[in-house]
Order: structure tokens, then sequence, then C-alpha cells
């Protein structure tokens, strides 16, 4: 007998129509970077989601206010963040600073880009678990902590003695892994990477991966990363959201954007890619992203659009829900 | 030009350049004064304020304002000097060193070092009893500045140590240049800053040390300086005579200039920092 | 046709630790490699092979500690700096560092029109200088007066390449020169490559970790690994059918943009390098699949199997 339940899966963040501006202000003058403009965003239970994108749309800074961390110059203009938390959702840009930080960590954890300089360098690699383990959860002793840090370091498959050693005598890749270990540490329910694999030798890459990946299935947890790397995105994500001049243009499920892209920009950015196997011609996509504080009107993408229309040029397309899972902004599809 | 506006608009260089310009007229005035400053008795002694003589004058006869003249002028050539001559002596030792490595940097930090660790205050005592009798400004102002150079010389090296491993070095001897030039053209824009503020730091600490020897009475008393009128106005006990506008006059002189020294060089080296000019670069 | 340039048993060996525990490190291990004339060459491998160590030394900014270099036949001189920096061009990773940011980039361009007299006047000076920016899609009026970081990546990295052709080399060092661009730039740059090649007869020393461009741009390559070269060949045969089991798993691990293409098996990755480095024997015998036991004592020797020369004991048995 068929079960056919419908699998719905219980959202655990959501945007509504988030807006983070940068306003600085240089040499009297004042300028505003719309690096996140009007970002509506669902993101499940149990799934690996990745942002893709070129430098410049507005990635990291996205990421930041999904993690709640809007400091100046960064503005909260508009729009909510929530987190459902215990079943109950909760607009997290209205917490306290006590009520954030306990959520750091323990609901939702941070991987930096470059995690070459997450750790301390004059302590060992232990004393920085400690203390991030020992600010959140109080009751355990100093013997415990290490007990813990060391099986979830082993069921990771690092070796035992990292947890000895000084951040400079381990490589780059190691370090990454280890900071990947201790985000993980407090079985949090949402893991956000920014580009956790950038500068990564290929094979080290394929590792930390696969740690991401394993992690994931144990812990049942949802992951958002960003990375520009296609190759990456095929690999790890189940969903894959594109993300051009500070807006989502396009959003799918891993196989439907690799072999249905529908934006001009999706089709693109997979089509520079070299195949590996392949010698023919490929060339980049042309021209260059627009500055975030200067951008044009209407769809933001129009200056690059091989398929431009008249109205592309005066309005931002709205989402036109081609599939249950397939979203896209594009005046070619929906001509509503 | 437009340099000078951006710097107006920080109020430590304003009040500054306010100050050490009217240091600066002082000194120029010096040249009309109408008493000669190395003659005693050219006027009453211990005379108040008056409209004769606006700070009054002194037990030696001499008018204090011309006196505080010529004080400022040779302070600030004693310091100049002092703070030049190192300068030049700190960045041909840094650049040297930052750059070969090696065995010479080894020896010339050496000599750094030793110059860092002798106890300063004795050797410059000695030093001074030895040359008393050709003391002038001049040589005083030499003698501080085989002092002065040892803390910049390793400050420079260590910015030129980093800047030789930069990518942009090894462009520059892709481009074919020379190794002196590309030292001088592609550095000194990093060590600009340190060169600045280490300059008008120097100029103090001279000032600072000038008047230290001079009040143990180690330089040539007649000559006017500030460190002299200090030493003159102890040895006559001012203070306990109530003579406020003897003592006061180089105390008040010296304090603002040392003050504006300071705001002036933080200033600078804030404006020059690379890493603030690089954000003014380019529009 | 001579090549253009000739590496033999090159060797260059780092002492680390302090005086009480001094190891030493080869970080480029008899090394043997030679580049034609019109070709690109690529020295592929992860961090810590080797392969930038080997351009220190093929440009002359390390001496080595043995072996020889051949430049056109001449054997090199550091003291020749005039064929040396004319012939002999580089290109950095980092766009942003290979420049002077408190400098205008094109006062380099002049600068090395004037110390290698490239020029007559101002005017001979600039239309040299226009021309070389055209061949990398720019041109001069686009580029006076402005600083570095008036510039995005992709196009800083194109204009450090028109500076390296000023001098009209015959060979470029380039020093994994699009991993700090965007990967969609990246063919644009890739591509130049091709053309400098094939319309201007420059040959490439092209230093990566990334094996898709690799394959896409270079004739012949060499994969290295710990300081070795384990594999060199044409790259149609390296990358195609890699033999040495080192070969493979970098293969292997590309991320292809394909997801029915996901990596079935999983990897185990080197503990603490410094280990892999002291290694007796063949280095990757730590990791090896294959592993036997005279990998385990016994460095293994280059081995010619179909113009392929791989350096691995599984292939010792086939020769016989």
């Amino acid at each position: 007998m068929a079960e056919t339940i419908a699998k719905t899966k219980q959202v655990v963040l959501r945007t509504e129509q988030l807006k983070a501006f940068y306003v600085l202000e240089v040499r009297g003058i004042q300028k505003i970077v719309k690096a996140v403009n009007d970002v509506d965003l669902q993101i499940y239970e149990n799934e690996i989601y990745s942002i893709a994108g070129e430098s410049g749309c507005g990635k990291t800074t996205l990421l930041k206010a999904l993690f709640n961390e809007i400091v100046p110059p960064l503005r909260l203009l508009e729009g909510k963040i929530c987190y459902r938390i215990n079943d109950e959702e909760i607009d997290v840009t209205r917490l306290s600073k006590e009520e954030k930080r306990r959520l750091r960590m323990e609901y939702i954890s941070f991987i930096p880009q470059g995690s070459m300089s997450v750790f301390n360098p004059v302590i060992k690699i232990e004393s920085a678990f400690a203390d991030f383990i020992g600010s959140h959860v109080k009751e355990r002793n100093r013997a415990e902590i290490f007990e813990l840090a060391l099986r979830r370091i082993q069921e990771l498959g690092l070796p035992s003695n990292v947890l000895d050693v000084y951040p400079h005598q381990l490589s780059g890749g190691m370090r990454q892994r280890v900071t990947i270990a201790l985000a993980s540490i407090l079985n949090p329910c949402i893991m956000i990477g920014d580009e956790p694999t950038t500068a990564l030798d290929v094979v080290v890459q394929r590792g930390v991966i696969q740690m991401l990946m394993d992690i994931q299935q144990n812990l049942k947890n949802t992951i958002i990363m960003v990375t520009h790397d296609m190759g990456v995105h095929a690999n790890i994500a189940d969903r894959i959201g594109i993300m051009y001049a500070g807006k989502i243009v396009e959003e799918a499920s891993t196989e439907t954007i690799f072999a249905e892209p529908v934006h001009p920009y999706t089709q693109f950015l997979i089509n520079s890619l070299p195949k590996f196997g392949d010698k023919s011609m490929r060339d980049s996509v042309p021209g260059s992203p627009p500055a975030l504080s200067d951008l044009p009107s209407g769809c933001p993408f129009h200056p690059r659009c091989p398929y431009v229309k008249d109205i592309c040029r005066q309005e931002m397309p709205d989402f036109s829900q081609l599939d249950d899972n397939h979203r896209v902004a594009c005046w070619l599809v929906g001509e509503n | 030009m437009r340099t000078l506006i951006d710097l107006f608009k920080d109020y430590r260089f304003s009040v500054a350049f306010l100050v050490l310009s009217v240091i600066l007229i002082l000194a120029i005035l010096s040249f009309s004064s109408p008493y000669d400053p190395t003659v005693w008795y050219v006027v009453p002694r211990d005379m108040k304020p008056s409209a004769d003589h606006i700070l009054g004058t002194d037990s030696n006869g001499q008018d204090i304002f011309w006196q505080a003249t010529f004080a400022v002028r040779n302070s600030l050539i004693i310091s100049l000097i002092s703070a030049l001559v190192s300068r030049v002596i700190a960045i041909l030792v840094g650049m040297i060193a930052g750059y070969t490595g090696g065995l010479v940097d080894r020896v010339l930090m050496f000599i750094s070092d030793s110059l860092l660790v002798i106890p300063l205050f004795l050797i410059m005592v000695m030093l001074a009893m030895m040359v008393r009798e050709h003391m002038n400004l001049v040589v005083l102002g030499l003698l501080l500045s085989v002092f002065g150079w040892a803390w910049d010389a390793r400050l420079i090296r260590s910015v030129v140590l980093s800047l030789r491993e930069r990518d942009f070095t090894k462009t520059a001897m892709l481009s074919g240049t020379g190794t002196v030039k590309l030292v001088l053209k592609e550095y000194t824009p990093f060590t600009m800053p340190l060169i600045f503020s280490t300059l008008i730091n120097n100029m103090s600490w001279a000032i600072g040390l000038e008047m230290t020897l001079a009040i143990l009475g180690l330089v040539d008393l007649n000559n006017p300086t500030l460190g002299t009128m200090l030493n003159w106005a102890i040895v006559y006990h001012a203070i306990l005579l109530e003579r406020w506008w003897w003592i006061l006059t180089p105390v008040i002189l010296s304090l603002f200039m040392f003050i504006a020294l300071y705001w002036l060089s933080v200033s600078i080296s804030e404006y020059l920092d690379p890493r603030t000019r690089i954000q003014r670069v380019g529009g | 046709m001579e090549n253009l340039l000739e590496v033999n048993n090159l060797t260059k060996r780092y002492a680390q630790g302090n005086v009480l525990a001094r190891i030493s490190i080869t970080a480029v291990d008899n090394v043997s490699f030679y580049v034609k004339p019109a070709e690109i060459f690529t020295l592929a491998g992860e961090s810590g092979c080797g392969k930038t160590t080997t351009a220190k030394l093929v440009l002359g900014f390390e001496e080595a500690t043995a072996g020889t270099m051949l430049h056109n036949g001449d054997t090199r001189s550091r003291r020749e700096k005039t064929w040396l920096t004319k012939g002999v061009q580089a290109i950095f990773q980092d766009p942003f560092s290979t420049f002077n940011p408190l400098r205008t980039v094109d006062s380099y361009f002049h600068e090395t029109v004037r110390n290698f007299r490239l020029a007559r006047s101002k005017k001979d000076a600039i239309a040299h200088i226009d021309q070389k920016l055209r061949l990398v899609g720019l041109t001069y009026e686009d580029f006076a007066g402005k600083y570095p970081n008036e510039f995005s990546g992709g196009q800083l990295q194109r204009i450090s390449i028109a500076r390296a052709l000023v001098t009209d080399p015959k060979l470029l060092i380039a020093d994994e020169p699009v991993s700090m661009v965007d990967a969609s730039l990246r063919m644009s740059i890739v591509n130049l490559f091709k053309r400098l090649r094939d319309e201007l007869g420059v040959s490439i020393l092209y230093i990566t970790h990334d094996l898709a461009t690799a394959y896409y741009v270079s004739d012949r390559i060499a994969i290295m690994f710990r300081g070795n070269i384990v594999e060199m060949g044409t790259v149609e045969r390296v990358l195609m059918n890699p033999r040495h089991p080192y070969s493979q798993l970098l293969r292997d691990s590309i991320p292809q943009a394909d997801p029915k293409k996901r990596w079935a098996t999983k990897v185990t990755l080197a503990e603490l390098e410094q280990e892999e480095y002291l290694r007796q024997g063949c280095k990757f015998a730590g990791r090896c699949p294959d592993v036997m036991d005279v990998c385990k004592s016994v460095v293994p020797t280059d081995i010619l199997i179909d113009d392929v020369f791989v350096k691995c004991h599984l292939y010792a048995e086939e020769k016989k």
C-alpha cells in the first residue's frame, strides 16, 4: 500500500520582504548600498539550501541578516526574519541582546568565510571549544565538556590530537573542519555557512562538503550556505536560490535548476563553467554585476540580459510559481 | 592645497597649527629684538610686567619677552637639527637593514639596539661635560641626534620587512626597477607617516632633553634657550621670590610647544596612514 | 626548436623549527620538466605541493638548493636581469596586491617602458601600452590615472596580464591567476591565455589547483604532490585517463556542475601534512588506496607509459 503522506515540511526560517541596506557616509555624501533588497525566503527543516551568486550580489549580507547580525552601518529597513522555535514563530529582529545570544550556537550557528581567523591564535583549540560550550551549557564541568568535544571530533573523522594544538599548527582545510565541528557541537537547528569551501584545495573541499552532509544527515537539521561554485551546489544542495543584485531571482530544487534553468542569469551561470572533459569554447557572463549603491531601474539584470524587453527596464518582475518548488522572477515568464 | 584643507578639518591640526604659528612668529621676532640676549644688565632687574616690558625683566637684567623670542628660536633650531639628522640616519639604517637582511641587518640592528639600552641620561651628561667648551646650538643638536635614531630605525625596518614580502614588490622588480629606486619609490608612501610623526616626536624629545641638560648647567648658559631660561629662573629662586613672570614664561611656552607638536604629529600621521589614505584615494 | 625553459632535478629545501629541533622540508624535490615555445604547460596540485615554490625558483626570486634551469639554452643566472625580466614575466594570484594601492596603475606601465627603453617618447609609450591593453580588452583612456581600488578584480587581473605583456615576453608564469576571480568570470581570462598562445606565440607556465580550467586551456600538464611530479604528459592523457592514484583522487574530487554526477565514495583526508613531507618511500603511501609494501620504503622512479611519466610502483610491474 503506497503511502501518500503529503510531506509538509516545517518552515524553520522565514523572511518576509526583507530589506537590509548599508547606510554609509563617505566624505559628507551619503551612500546607500542595497545589499538585501526585498527578499522572501522559506527554509525548511532537514534540508540543505544553498544560495548562488557572484561576489557583490549581497549574499554575505543576506547570511548576516538570516543570522540576525544586523549591526550598523547595516540597517534593517523593512521586513521580518522569523525563526520557528518550539513550534512558535518568533520575529527575531525584536529580541533583546541576551535572547539573541542564547539563540546563537544553540538554535542557529554560523561558519564564517575564511575560517582561518576564527580561532584565538594564542590558545589551544580545546580552550576555544571549552569557551563556546561553557558559555551555553552552564552545568557541565570542564571534563565533561572535553568529553563532548572529543566525541564529536572523532565522529566527524578528525584526528583526536587536534584539540591539543594551536591554530597555526593546523592547515587551512583542517581549521575549517574544526570550525564546522565547533559550529555543530550544540546540535543547532540551523547552520549557516558563508563560502565554507572557498580557498580550499579540491580534495579538502570534497572532505568538507562530505562532512557537512554527514552532519546534516545525523542531526536532520538545516544548512544554509552561500558559494559561487556551481559544482559545490550540485553536490551538496537540495534546493538552490540564485541571487542577483540583492534579490533572489530564481529558486528550485537542485535537479531542476541544472536541468531547466529559466532565468537568463541562471543559464549564464551554468554555461560559463568549464565542464570537465569538454574543450568546447565557453565564455563568461558578459558585463559585470551592478554596484549595489547604484542599481539600474526595473530588473537589475536588464543591462546584461540578451532577451531584454522594454518592460524589463521599467519594472521589477514579481515571482511566478512554475512548480511546487520552482519560482522565478522574470518578465519572460510571468506576463501578468 | 586640498591636503591642507582636509587637515584643517581636524581640530587638533588647526589648534596646533595656530599655536606653532604664534611660536614661529615669536622666533622670527627675535631678529628685531632691541636687546642683545647675551649681555647682562641691559634693563632694570626684577621688574614686574609693565608697558615697557610686557613680561617683566629677570634677575640678569634682561627683558623676558625678548629673551623668550631668542629662547624659542634657539630651542627650535636645536630640535630641528636633532630631528632632521636623526631621521636621515634612521631612514638609511632602517631601509638598508630591512631590505637587505642577513648579516648587514644583524650588524645594523646590533648597533641600534646597543644605543637603545645604554643609559641615555648618564652618557648625555658625560658627553655634555666633555664637549662643554665647544657647546653651541649645532653641536648640541648633533649630540641629541646620535641618540634619537635607534628606535625609529627599527620601526622603519619592520615596515620595510613586511612590504618586501608583498606582491607589488615583485611587480616592481619585474618592471625592471632597481633596488634603490624600488625602496624609495614604492615604500616611501608607507614609511612617510612614520617618518613624519617620529620627526615631530623627536623634536619634542630634543627640547625636553635640552631643558634637562640646561637645568643641570651642562650647556652654554649664556645662549638663551627655553632650558637656560628655566635654569636661571631656578638659580635665582624665582619661585621663592614669587617672580612668576620669569619662571612661568619658559614653562608655559614649552607646554604649548609640546602639546602643539604632539597634536600636529598625531593628526598628520593619521592623515598619512596608508590605511586611511587608501579610502580617500581614487574617488 | 629549442625549449623555452628547461628545468632539471630542481630541488629546494627549507629548514623549519628552531635551534633545538630543526626539520628540513623539501618543498621542491628533484623536479624536471620543460616548456616549449607557444604552449601552455600546467603545474597542478593542491596547496603545499611545491608549485608556487617552483614558480619562485623559475622567476629567480629564490635560489634553488640543487638542480639547473635553462632558458633558451642558456644556463640561467640571476645577474642577467635584462633577458630574465624581459623574456619572462609573471602574473600573480591576487590582483589587488599585485599593485601598490597608493600608486596609479599606469605608472607601472610607464616605468616598465622606461626601464627597458621600449619607446622613444611619451606618445610612443602610450601607443605601446594601449596596444597591450587592447589585447586584454581594455583601452588606455579607460585606465589612465586610476588607482587599483577603482577596478574590479577581473579587470585588475587583466591589467596585470597587460603589464606582463609590455616587454613582449616569450614566457609568462601565471601563479593561480583565476583563483581569486569569480567562477563565472574565469573563462574570459583563461580564453585570453589561449589567444596569447595562438596569436602571439607566448608560452604560459600555468600554475593552478583547478583542474577544470587546466583541462580547458593547457597542452601539457604535470601533477605535483608534496614536492614531486607524480604524473606528466599531454593534458588529454593525464586528465582523461589518470594513472597515478593521486591524480585519480584529484580528478575525481572535482565537483561537477551536475547533480547526477555526485560523488559516490567518501574520501579520507591527510591528518597532519608535515608527516607526508617527511615520509620515506612514496609520499602518498599514507593515503593511497592501492598501497603496497614497497611503497612505504622505496621512492618510486619515473616510468614512461604511453608517453606519460608516472612516478608509481604500480607501473613498475607493467613495464617488465
